[in-house]
């Protein structure tokens, strides 16, 4: 998380000071020199995917600084099954909806077949044009109603003492500090909690 | 000679889950150690609850290894001391977590056992006689043990609910339908669950499981054991 | 996962495992080489990279070019040979540039051998250099793992390299013709993919001459038969 957001850091800058786009071969070129001087301490395996004015290139880089450079490319514990999908289903040129069809169905073999995969499949597709992040493209995990309720009925603690502490006399310990108002621009990750 | 001797051999060959690489040790003065694991941990959960007229038993039926799923359908309960392929007239369960080809191992001795008792008996084993013998039966491997935690669960004597429960070499605990531990409020009684609650209770526990623990899903096999028989009841659960 | 000790004092001195150095990297267990002909040099590899016993690249490029007519094969760490490679290409860069001339073999050679020197003990690299140029023609350097300079009429390199030592020591020929030295890369990486089980893949090839640098593919579906060049 810190790797990516420091080289994403970086990445601005060098965009910045060369008034040039920035490329994909740039930010792999600098990871992996940022990951081999750690020698694989910063425990970071990546996909670095993009479009720049070169073409369309999809790299692995791995946490003691190697890269790869493949049309197809799966990471992670569940990666040996994605990459068997991969191996049996993927042909040159596709289109766009066979290419997210194929990369769905990859995930899915991880999260069916490594336990260490699971939930939900997030797809991310990227043109020269722009990125369209779609976050739980498919579900296929998706929680079960309980059975039974387990919400304690009101009262189940019993009140052993009661004591009544009145607002002014807590105020000394209370700090309040206005935070400046945030736009939603920006957000690079953001969860969603059910209900 | 380390030197010359080539650029790079494959650092890493494929092993057994059981196996270790061999390790060098620095105090023994470079010897290498080899050692052998016979066990494996195959995963799941497993649980037991007994009522005033039933005991229930329930596991999950994924079997893994490591990151890798074995089998979605490896069931952790078995009928204990039935007649011919079905195991009619069954009247005891075991469950067994852990390592599962002691499992299977220590449920067919116990199977054997409790067959027997009945060709030179003339009667079928009670409960109780029967978790007694399984305790005598893993504390005889004390070391080597059966790599298994197990529950035992039938209906005893007088027609309640009876369960046990045991670590890999002893009998840990005998569990009495009433019997609750803790402070409560006096109109807090523990009383016996009804079969129905029961059920519920335990499909509940194991999706709650699925969501958090990797080793856990793919089925769900419950057996409730009454004074009629034993009712198995196989549903699914989540494959991720 | 227990760190393996690296260093260890026997009779006969210190013992260096460099196979353990960093444990859970990827690996180029290789087969490598790289030949002197009549009109340049061949450089030949397979395509296997490996994590453990998975095959994390069966496409992999281990010929790299450090200059226009200078290249190497990579054995051993694909990090750590992926860097050395990289700082090579730089330097020989700076200097092509700055000297108006193209850097010679030799000089590449040293480059790699600096860095495999002075960093022996936290690289595990295994190179081999060839290159052609204007002064000395075609020329084969390699570098095994401590970081010493040889250089050879040919060289192998990486674990798929013990199963060819007889197969090359009974063919090779001194001033073979381009074709004949193809026949005898490609035949002897056959057999080292053939016996090693951490090479694999494609054969690559590199033909360096005064006309600059020309590769060759050949698949195991068509039983790594040609033409080699041009669109398979």
């Amino acid at each position: 998380m810190f790797t990516t957001a420091l080289i994403s850091s970086n990445l601005e800058l060098h965009a910045l000071s060369t008034g040039r786009k920035p490329r994909v071969v740039t930010v792999m070129t600098m990871l992996k020199q940022h990951l081999f001087r750690y020698q694989g301490h910063i425990g970071a395996y990546l996909v670095v995917a993009g479009c720049d004015p070169t073409g369309a290139h999809l790299f692995t880089v791995h946490a003691h600084g190697s890269t790869d450079k493949l049309p197809y490319v799966t990471m992670g514990s569940g990666s040996l099954a994605a990459m068997s999908v991969f191996e049996t289903q993927w042909t040159r040129d596709m289109s766009r909806e066979q290419a997210v069809k194929l990369c769905a169905e990859a995930i899915q073999a991880g999260i069916f077949n490594d336990l260490g995969s699971g939930s939900n499949v997030d797809v991310c597709v990227i043109t020269a044009e722009k990125t369209t992040l779609m976050r739980n493209y498919i579900t296929p995990n998706v929680r079960e109603r309980k059975m039974r309720d387990y919400k304690f009925k009101r009262g189940t603690t019993a009140i052993l003492d009661e004591r009544v502490v009145r607002r002014e006399a807590i105020e000394k310990y209370v700090t309040v500090e206005e935070v400046a108002e945030t736009g939603t621009t920006a957000v690079g990750e953001r969860m969603d909690v059910d209900q | 000679m380390a030197a010359l001797s080539s650029y790079s051999m494959s650092a890493s060959t494929p092993t057994f889950s059981f196996q270790q690489p061999p390790q060098t040790s620095s105090a023994a003065g470079g010897q290498t150690q080899h050692s052998f694991y016979p066990y494996t941990d195959n995963g799941g959960s497993t649980l037991g609850i007994s009522g005033d007229s039933f005991t229930i038993l329930a596991g999950d039926t994924r079997s893994t290894s490591g990151y890798n799923i074995n089998t979605r359908h490896e069931p952790k309960l078995f009928r204990i001391g039935g007649s011919g392929p079905t195991h009619k007239n069954a009247r005891i369960v075991l469950s067994v977590v852990g390592f599962a080809a002691d499992g299977r191992a220590l449920q067919e001795r116990l199977d054997t056992i409790v067959k027997l008792y009945r060709y030179q008996h003339g009667k079928d084993i009670s409960v109780h006689a029967c978790a007694q013998r399984l305790s005598h039966i893993l504390y005889g491997k004390r070391f080597f043990p059966y790599y298994v935690t197990a529950i035992l669960g039938g209906i005893d004597e007088e027609g309640k609910g009876a369960l046990y429960s045991y670590d890999p070499v002893n009998l840990k605990n005998q569990y009495e339908p009433e019997a609750a531990q803790g402070l409560g409020k006096p109109q807090l009684v523990a009383k016996p669950l009804d079969r129905k609650t029961t059920e519920e209770l335990v499909r509940d526990a194991f999706t709650s499981a699925v969501e958090r623990h990797i080793e856990v899903g793919d089925g769900l096999q419950m057996m409730v054991i009454t004074k009629d028989g034993i009712e198995e009841i196989i549903s699914p659960l989540k494959q991720d | 996962m227990i760190m393996q000790q690296t260093g260890m004092l026997g009779e006969d001195g210190i013992h260096i495992d460099m196979n353990h150095l960093k444990s859970g990297e990827v690996n180029l267990g290789t087969s490598i080489m790289a030949i002197n002909f009549k009109d340049g040099v061949i450089l030949g590899a397979d395509s296997r990279t490996t994590t453990g016993a998975y095959i994390a690249n069966r496409v992999t490029d281990k010929l790299t070019q450090v200059h226009d007519t200078i290249w190497c094969c990579r054995s051993g760490s694909a990090a750590d040979t992926q860097a050395v490679a990289d700082i090579v290409q730089y330097h020989l860069g700076m200097y092509g540039i700055t000297n108006d001339e193209p850097p010679t073999t030799q000089t590449a050679a040293a480059l790699f051998q600096e860095l495999c020197y002075d960093n022996k003990d936290s690289l595990s690299a295994g190179i081999i250099i060839a290159g052609w140029d204007q002064r000395h023609g075609g020329q084969v350097y390699s570098i095994p793992l401590g970081g010493s300079l040889h250089r050879q009429a040919y060289a192998i390199g990486g674990s798929g390299s013990t199963y060819i030592y007889g197969y090359c020591d009974a063919n090779w020929q001194e001033g073979m013709t381009e074709e004949e030295g193809i026949k005898f890369v490609k035949g002897a990486l056959q057999e080292a993919i053939k016996w090693d089980g951490s090479s694999g893949g494609v054969i690559r090839m590199v033909v360096l001459t005064a006309k600059g640098a020309i590769r060759h593919l050949y698949l195991p579906d068509r039983n790594y038969e040609g033409p080699g060049t041009g669109k398979p």
